[in-house]
């Protein structure tokens, strides 16, 4: 079984809040945004659109961070298809993040904090999850153990348009298909398991 | 070896409060660190989910910058860069020494002491700050021009100050210059959710806006308006409707509105009956003129004019429909830059989607179903004409019958029956029986008022009042003249206040031109000012108070009574919260609240403050408050929760449980049918205030600007539409985004973030036409200068999504200069420096709508 996500972006606005949740919910040091809105224009004024789309880790069925990975860290998870860092593991080469087509890879690379040297109790609370030197990306809120307490991930259970849906691959199909949605560059056949509905 | 100690491990339900929105949130806190802020499922207000701000309130909450301790300044000389000099002071002698400038203040005049606050603690800077302006007699300051003129106009047509459209129920919404429910306006989380339903469900979506903002970028159809012709906009549609295609609701107009009452046509008021003194309609009948409310009535006369006594009087709907006679298509294309064929168009859409005739039942109840609604907020606010503009707008709705009804523009929460075992909070929309107009029951708390009566009451002019409210009877929310006169009180003959206490808020930034606005600081001999950061306006101040943060402090409760920064709609229960520390305050630092209490104490007026807590939260029997006992925040909300909802819901019940909801019901949400109250389509009751305002400006000898006391709404073009020297040909605007609001949000590391990485927030938009005829590019540095000589600069950004005629960037008032911050400093291009605040031209003199419009030169810097 794999898991999968559908972005509806009919009801997305673009409101940032799955990136401000991400952080509450991990702790992210600054730069490291494993949920991220992209925006682009198509077409010319006054005849253009406007569009805000959500990113983060794809988890990829054939994923190009797993191959190029020397140490083993990045693995993708065989009993729920989430690619995972094992940040004991991790060397910090960046091959993956270089390797990945979607930019859901960060290096965590800076002791500083958002206000600089002196970390803040919350981000205290939090660094045990954030290690120097290593890779960090999108879980689906794994290592916070949202999924083994049967909840959602973060950006899923939070979005304020309720544009996220979440569960198993096969499910997720079906509203995939029926909504023709799509996958964020096909042709590279990494076969993301997130999802975009017009 | 040592087990591990159990973590105190919880999540505490409470309340964010990094907007006004006030949605309720649930905290986790291991070991008395905050380490998550989530939604609180349990509650209607954000139904379990955060935006983009509320998921950051323990980065503010630990913000470093935050300043948590009393001071004073020890350098006397104030300006922007020049340090105070701050000196850490006791509470002790920072309330002895505010008691002290406060006392001397009140006993010289109560009326040198102004009080101002800001909306994102709209409960404590009304129930707190403003009360204690109540008590003391101060002035009030409230800068508010984004809801400036919409909350009354909402009062006249929809029974409370906010209005939404039925997302539950509409099919087509038009939006004028607002992002509701896509990155702004009041409940924008609870909206969020039930607009994207609506999307979903196929409804369509049309947005006359500038810059394709948030909802236009949703829109089916996005109308790049020219800025301040929203107005036009709204009328040339409306002439489509009328004079095209025949399409209005006669029968809701016959019924609901005063458009069939007759109109001497040498007065322009209401032809009444000499005896009854009620206006006369015609009956067709028995060609009959008869008052109003005639019982032989049988088939009224919406259009045409009639004999009465001699004069041939038309019906008001008559004089308005003449009235749109301008505004065709064609005048539209051209004032708003918008092919007529598509104003054809969307008329024409909006028209026949608002299903005339149609019907739906609901919960067992039959209503007119209107699945239609034209809806306007703070970019039409922000122009001179807003009044009319925004009039004009909510025209719309009425004349095709979609007001107070199912799919409609429907009022927030213009009635509620109570919480069921106790019939509390109880408030209904009045009657005004003369007319039998609908009145409303305003905003926050229940306020019942009479906008007509406001009208019909004589004014007389107050040379100690700047508010200037005492000459402005359909604005007591917006006290906006407060500005011109606080910088040069002479023209008004006013007097200037000498104190100042800001809670809060950032004076500097949230108007027009920073150094005349700092320029007016100074005007002031002491300013206090309550907040959780030294910004701007803190290197004017004399004492600095530090309030508590939300996570840290009770407040009152915070959604007031769910008719102000909560939508309403079938779909949303009623739900009263509770605000609550989660962590112990930073330094001890008490809520606002508790600073105003002992400060009433110090100041001997403790007795009266309790006495105006007892009468606005109708505190009755043993849960009125003592006049001689010195409370906190917990015993008055305590009392409050009990009186409402009785002695269970106490205040260790709502600190458990976090809030308490009951359903709401139909008769709640659409006044139509319960009530037969009349709209006004022909404002009578406009041309009786603006009299009154005539005779009081006259006697008081005032130059007073009574144009826009008319009884139909008109389109008239900004102060700088005028200007015509073509080196001065674009016209900036700014918006918000849905993760930003004041200059301390830009503090928040990870919102300044999201602004950083945004490619449009902190750079100024450029349409790529206009850029290339100007030999512009993206990263270009460039200055943009007002015919004023008021220059600001940024960096371009050129774009496909703008109007050519217009530069866009994000938050007008950012570009904070404070050193006390560093993240937010110089972030963003302050637009609102580049209008002029002296004088009176640019405010409405009917509304205090603030005109932004300003035209400016672009050059590479």
């Amino acid at each position: 079984m794999s898991y999968a996500m559908v972005i509806d972006l009919k009801r997305c606005v673009g409101c940032q809040a799955c990136v401000t949740t991400c952080k509450a919910e991990h702790g992210t040091p600054p730069g490291v945004t494993r949920s991220k809105v992209m925006r682009k224009e198509v077409g010319k004024f006054p005849n253009v659109m406007r569009v805000s789309l959500p990113m983060l880790c794809m988890h990829c069925e054939s994923p190009a961070c797993v191959d190029v990975c020397p140490s083993g860290a990045t693995r993708k998870r065989e009993e729920d298809g989430i690619v995972v860092v094992d940040k004991d593991i991790c060397i910090g080469c960046r091959a993956c993040a270089m390797a990945c087509p979607y930019g859901a890879r960060y290096p965590v690379s800076s002791k500083e904090g958002y206000f600089g040297k002196t970390l803040t109790p919350f981000e205290e609370a939090k660094k045990d999850g954030m290690p120097i030197g290593v890779i960090d990306k999108c879980d689906f809120c794994f290592s916070t153990g949202k999924l083994e307490r049967g909840v959602v991930p973060t950006c899923v259970q939070n979005c304020i348009t309720k544009a996220r849906t979440f569960g198993p691959r096969e499910e997720m199909m079906e509203l995939v298909v029926e909504r023709k949605g799509y996958q964020l560059e096909p042709e590279l056949g990494t076969d993301p398991s997130v999802f975009y509905l017009p | 070896m040592t087990a591990p100690a159990v973590k105190n491990d919880v999540w505490i339900p409470t309340v964010c409060n990094m907007c006004f929105c006030c949605c309720a949130i649930r905290v986790h806190v291991v070991d008395g660190v905050v380490v998550n802020i989530e939604g609180n499922p349990d509650s209607p207000v954000g139904e379990g989910r955060v935006c983009a701000k509320g998921a950051t309130g323990m980065m503010m909450l630990y913000d470093p910058n935050r300043k948590t301790k009393p001071m004073k300044r020890t350098n006397p000389k104030k300006g922007i860069g020049i340090d105070p000099g701050w000196v850490e002071i006791s509470w002790e002698e920072a309330y002895s020494l505010a008691a002290e400038k406060l006392g001397e203040a009140y006993a010289k005049n109560p009326r040198s002491v102004m009080f101002q606050f800001f909306i994102t603690n709209t409960i404590t800077g009304m129930f707190g700050l403003q009360l204690f302006q109540t008590v003391l007699g101060g002035q009030f300051h409230y800068p508010d021009i984004c809801g400036a003129g919409i909350h009354n106009l909402s009062n006249f047509f929809n029974g409370t100050g906010n209005s939404c459209p039925d997302y539950d129920y509409n099919k087509l919404l038009i939006q004028f210059g607002m992002n509701a429910g896509t990155a702004t306006r009041h409940g924008f989380n609870m909206t969020v959710r039930r607009f994207a339903d609506a999307r979903a469900k196929g409804s369509r979506l049309i947005v006359a806006d500038p810059r394709m903002g948030a909802s236009a970028e949703k829109a089916d159809i996005w109308l790049p308006v020219r800025p301040g012709s929203d107005g036009a906009l709204a009328q040339s549609f409306a002439y489509v409707l009328v004079h095209e295609l025949g399409i209005y609701d006669r029968a809701f107009l016959k019924k609901y509105t005063n458009g069939t009452y007759l109109v001497d046509p040498d007065t322009k008021r209401f032809a009444r009956d000499a005896e009854s003194q009620k206006p006369f309609v015609w009956d067709l009948s028995d060609s009959t003129a008869k008052v109003f409310d005639d019982p032989s009535i049988k088939d009224v006369a919406l259009e045409g004019a009639y004999e009465v006594n001699g004069k041939t009087c038309a019906t008001g709907f008559q004089l308005y429909i003449e009235g749109l006679k301008k505004y065709t298509p064609e005048f539209g294309e051209k004032e708003t830059t918008i092919p007529a064929k598509k104003i054809r168009a969307v008329a024409k859409e909006f028209g026949e989607t608002a299903n005339i005739g149609g019907t739906i039942v609901i919960d067992g109840k039959e209503f007119p179903y209107r699945p239609v609604a034209a809806d306007c907020f703070s970019g039409v606010c922000r122009h001179k004409n807003g009044w009319h503009d925004m009039w004009a707008i909510q025209n719309l709705n009425t004349l095709v019958g979609a007001q107070n009804v199912p799919g409609g523009l429907v009022g927030f929460a213009p009635a509620c029956n109570g919480f069921p075992e106790t019939g509390r909070p109880k408030f209904y929309p009045a009657t005004w029986e003369k007319e039998h107009m609908l009145e409303a029951t305003t905003m926050v708390l229940p306020f019942p008022d009479s906008l007509y009566e406001h009208a019909y009451t004589p004014l007389k002019y107050d040379f100690n009042d700047m508010s200037m409210f005492h000459i402005m009877p359909f604005n007591h929310n917006d006290p906006h003249f407060n500005v011109p006169c606080q910088l040069d009180p002479e023209p008004l003959k006013q007097q200037r206040c000498d104190v100042l206490l800001a809670y809060a808020s950032n004076p500097l930034k949230h108007w027009g031109n920073n150094d005349e606005m700092a320029e007016l600081l100074l005007t002031y001999k002491y300013i206090i000012m309550c907040d959780h950061y030294l910004n701007d306006s803190s290197y004017f101040a004399d004492l600095y108070i530090p309030e508590a943060h939300f996570l840290e402090r009770f407040d009152l409760p915070p959604n007031g009574a769910m008719n102000h920064h909560t939508i309403g709609l079938l779909s949303t229960p009623w739900a009263y919260p509770i605000r609550q520390p989660v962590v112990p305050a930073r330094d001890d630092a008490p809520g606002g609240l508790d600073i105003f209490l002992e400060l009433a104490e110090r100041l001997g007026v403790k007795d009266m403050f309790n006495e105006v807590f007892n009468a606005i939260y109708g505190l009755t029997g043993e849960n009125a408050l003592d006049p001689d006992t010195r409370y906190q925040c917990t015993d008055i909300i305590d009392r409050i929760y009990k009186d409402w909802f009785g002695p269970k819901y106490d205040l260790e019940w709502f600190k458990k449980n976090g809030v308490l909801t009951w359903k709401r019901s139909v008769d709640e949400v659409y006044l139509y049918p319960y009530t037969d109250a009349r709209l006004p389509l022909y404002w009578d009751h406009q041309m009786e205030a603006g009299k009154n305002v005539a005779a009081a400006v006259e006697e008081a000898d005032i130059p007073w600007d009574i144009s826009e006391y008319q009884p139909l709404p008109d389109w008239v073009p900004c102060k700088d539409h005028y200007v015509t020297d073509p080196e001065y040909d674009l016209h900036p605007l700014y918006y918000t985004n849905a993760w930003s609001v004041d200059t301390w949000t830009n503090e928040i590391p990870w919102l300044n973030e999201l602004n950083e990485l945004d490619p449009y927030a902190y750079n100024i938009e450029i349409n790529s036409a206009t850029a290339k005829a100007k030999g512009l590019k993206t990263g270009d540095r460039v200055k943009l200068e007002a015919q004023n000589g008021y220059k600001v600069y940024g960096n371009l950004v050129v774009v496909e999504g703008i109007h050519p005629e217009v530069l866009a960037v994000a938050g007008g008032h950012w570009g904070t200069k404070s050193d006390y911050l560093p993240i937010a400093k110089g972030k963003g291009c302050p637009i609102n420096h580049l209008i002029e605040c002296k004088g009176v031209k640019r405010l409405s003199h009917l509304s205090a709508n603030f005109d932004q419009c300003v035209k400016v030169k672009v050059t590479k810097a």
